[in-house]
């Protein structure tokens, strides 16, 4: 039987206010407070209220045939406690219901899994606590920042107790190989679900330009390049802020994501949580990925975080701010230090040209990467002078 | 005596150091008993009128019919091409460029008959036209008005000053306070360069900022030396700022750039020190303050070096920024690769900040209590930062006796000599 699996990712980023030089050992206030609620805000008025109503309706008419994933970053869940609690009231209504599952994360959308294993795990492990916390539910799966993986991520999360894991089917890794194939790691008994990227990407970032309705898209995902073959998934992968945000609600995504169903069924396809992936008993290749993937931009790499003077300095000085870190006990600082360490910080310094990635792009608060990259610094100066003391 | 003084810019509109040095030098001369009439572009309100009588050149109608305009709107016409290569334009008024010369229209002489031009005042595209409307402005503004003697301040008004001076006769003073070959090196604009060369020959009499100013005055543009003289610049005594110096250190030890981030300032020399530096010593923070075109640049470099944590950057800062950034400087650096005067180090020496300047400028002329060092030997730059945060015995001295060095600059004095200039200009004249 051939699959469909849906995974949606609620995320917020905190951003920084314009922190000036004369700030530092003054103000240790970094956050954009006014900017943070009013995205957080406007995402929720114009995508996840309605997609979660929509989600809703379609369960009841469909039943726990309709099955979709989620995974909520630990900034998305502080942000909505703070500034949109109705908000999470809402995502906890529609998380109860039987056709929605969770799966892990590493807590801050931050690139610990690059940087600090210990410190990833305790990330992860607070991730999960968390969830349970708010939600009542925690993954078996584990989806990363930015879908980041490699080998050793397999190994480490293979460690933490999952049983699959969710990254990129990137071209670079699979060469001919097919994304709709559960793989497994070479090593570590835990699997791989590959997201289609081209598929998710046609809804996430060309559903504007080339506007595709329900039953054309699962068409298309059918006689794709890799045709489907018995026991086969498609997993689509996005921000939820897609619909409604990202893509607006004039482009008609709500109208595609309420049929997507009935086309789905259409085409002899269930619906398949990522848990249920990796319950397949039979034999599952190996696939080895010996370089750093992630979801973002043309090359399925790390370039659009980490590549430039600027981006590769920031990262050594969280490289060594890690192992202070890992025995700190001040939960102030390791408050700032998640925020801090979110992957768009790094973003933000990007010199990389046609960066695909609206969901940052066009949220940047800053003029120019060099801007970014001295505010950021600003702030980072009075972070470690914080953490110094400590010490 | 009443002098018309030609500028591009009064504080508090400020770009660079030229309008802070025309008022200190207003406020000297009324102090000597000289008025004067300062004519800038464009008056944004909030000028110290007390200090001079300011005219705003956008105020003044022309009619344009009149004969002698003929020859400036032919430079209308052909000068402003070399507008991309102003001084002062930094990347963000470079990438207006193309729009400004798109929006512009051709110039009309019938529709500009008693015509008040509209100027922007500051460092723009469209600033070889500026020039040329400013040199018909400033006939006008000669014609109505009673002086004996005109003043024009750097390139921008040397126009202004010539014609002037050809509708009334009288004797013209033209001040360098930087020449092309500091803002750009070697590759000069040869537009800048022309405009200059023509006021240098015009003028009666040419003050410099330094003697280092002088010599290539004398070198480069072929001026008779006898017509040249040095008047250093001063800088404006105020003892408030002097208290809170210390206060703002609060146990940092930071090292200061203040100036633009452009080729003639030398900011990559700072930057290369700074890690020489930071190689002895973690616990030190870097300051480059301020913005030009080399900024983005700089900012790869220090984030390449791995510095960013250490080394910080605050953009273009003004007024009480300033005084806020030397109150907590330990050590002020000016690197500067040609500097005419630099009257930077005078204000952070002003407020008992200990600086290294470069010898390959003005201000190095005349202060004793500075240590000094070519601008390209970062390792001796390094050395002296170093020497001024490790050996307090030095840096104690040098900020209490720089102080003095600075207070001894009045700008009283170089009105004086100004006064002097001007006599003797009267009297080829």
């Amino acid at each position: 039987m051939n699959t469909f699996s849906l995974v949606f990712k609620v995320h917020h980023p905190f951003y920084l206010r314009p922190y000036r030089f004369f700030d530092i050992d003054s103000r240790h206030d970094y956050y954009d407070d006014y900017r943070n609620k009013y995205v957080l805000k406007r995402f929720s008025e114009r995508s996840y209220e309605k997609a979660n109503q929509l989600l809703a309706s379609i369960f009841e008419r469909y039943g726990e045939r309709v099955k979709v994933a989620f995974v909520f970053s630990g900034n998305a869940v502080d942000q909505m406690q703070w500034y949109a609690p109705e908000m999470l009231d809402g995502f906890k209504k529609l998380l109860s219901s039987p056709n929605v599952e969770i799966l892990a994360g590493d807590d801050s959308g931050g690139v610990m899994g690059l940087l600090h294993k210990e410190l990833w795990e305790e990330q992860v492990k607070r991730h999960r606590r968390r969830m349970e916390e708010v939600f009542g539910k925690c993954g078996k799966v584990l989806a990363g920042t930015q879908l980041l993986y490699d080998d050793k991520m397999g190994e480490a999360a293979f460690a933490l107790g999952f049983k699959g894991i969710l990254t990129e089917g990137a071209k670079p890794i699979l060469g001919w190989k097919s994304p709709h194939v559960v793989y497994r790691h070479p090593e570590k008994d835990i699997k791989l679900i590959l997201r289609d990227g081209a598929l998710s990407e046609s809804i996430s970032l060309h559903f504007a330009q080339q506007p595709r309705t329900a039953e054309t898209f699962v068409a298309k995902a059918m006689e794709g390049e890799a045709p489907l073959r018995g026991n086969s998934h498609i997993t689509i992968y996005c921000n939820y802020a897609v619909f409604g945000e990202f893509q607006g609600e004039e482009t008609g995504i709500f109208d595609f994501l309420e049929y997507l169903p009935a086309a789905v069924f259409k085409n002899g396809l269930e619906f398949a949580f990522p848990s249920d992936l990796c319950r397949l008993t039979e034999e599952a290749p190996a696939l080895h990925v010996p370089f750093t993937i992630s979801d973002m931009d043309e090359e399925k790499d790390m370039t659009a975080f980490y590549a430039n003077e600027l981006q590769r300095d920031v990262m050594e000085n969280w490289k060594q701010a890690c192992s202070v870190m890992i025995d700190c006990k001040d939960e102030e600082l390791q408050k700032d230090f998640r925020f801090l360490t979110g992957v768009e910080h790094l973003i933000f310094m990007s010199t990389k040209y046609f960066t695909e990635k609206p969901s940052v792009r066009y949220l940047t608060p800053y003029d120019s990467p060099y801007d970014a990259y001295i505010n950021y610094m600003n702030v980072w100066a009075d972070f470690s002078r914080r953490l110094e003391k400590v010490r | 005596m009443k002098v018309l003084m030609f500028g591009w810019e009064f504080p508090p509109h400020i770009t660079g150091g030229l309008g802070t040095a025309c008022y200190g030098m207003c406020k000297g001369l009324l102090a000597q008993g000289v008025e004067v009439v300062f004519v800038v572009p464009r008056l944004h309100g909030g000028e110290d009128a007390s200090v001079a009588e300011m005219v705003n050149a956008s105020d003044v109608a022309v009619d344009l019919t009149q004969p002698m305009y003929r020859e400036y709107f032919q430079h209308l016409t052909y000068i402003e091409i070399g507008a991309n290569l102003v001084p002062y334009a930094g990347l963000n008024q470079y990438l207006d460029l193309e729009k400004i010369k798109k929006d512009r229209s051709v110039f009309d002489a019938a529709a500009y008959t008693h015509q008040k031009f509209e100027f922007s005042g500051a460092y723009r595209a469209n600033l070889m036209e500026e020039v040329d409307r400013y040199a018909m402005v400033a006939v006008e503004v000669a014609l109505h008005h009673d002086f004996d003697v005109i003043h024009a301040h750097d390139w921008l008004t040397y126009r202004a000053g010539i014609a002037a001076k050809k509708a009334t006769g009288k004797p013209l003073v033209v001040h360098v306070h930087a020449t092309e070959f500091d803002r750009t090196g070697q590759n000069v604009n040869t537009v800048v360069y022309g405009i200059e060369r023509e006021g240098m020959l015009a003028a009666d009499r040419i003050i410099t900022v330094s003697n280092y100013t002088r010599d290539i005055v004398i070198d480069r543009y072929g001026i008779a030396p006898d017509k040249v003289t040095t008047v250093y610049n001063a800088v404006e005594p105020k003892e408030e700022k002097v208290k809170m110096a210390h206060n703002l250190r609060n146990g940092r030890r930071i090292v200061t750039f203040l100036g633009r981030v452009t080729y003639q300032k030398g900011p990559e020399y700072f930057v290369e020190a700074a890690r020489l530096v930071m190689e002895k010593d973690k616990n030190v923070e870097f300051v480059m303050a301020g913005s030009g075109d080399m900024l983005h640049s700089i900012v790869r470099r220090v984030a390449a070096l791995g510095m960013g944590n250490r080394f910080h950057f605050t953009g273009f800062l003004r007024g009480e920024d300033v005084d806020r950034m030397y109150g907590m400087s330990s050590v002020y650096v000016m690197p500067s690769v040609s500097e005419p005067f630099g009257i930077s180090p005078l204000e952070a020496m002003r407020s008992n900040v200990p600086v290294v300047i470069s010898k390959q400028s003005g201000v190095a002329e005349i202060l004793n209590h500075a240590l000094k060092v070519d601008f390209w030997d970062v390792d001796a730059m390094a050395d002296a930062i170093y020497a001024l945060l490790h050996y307090p015995v030095l840096a104690t001295m040098f900020a209490g006796m720089g102080a003095s060095d600075a207070k001894a600059l009045k700008w009283s004095s170089a009105a004086e000599k100004i006064k002097g200039v001007y006599r003797a200009a009267c009297s080829i004249a």
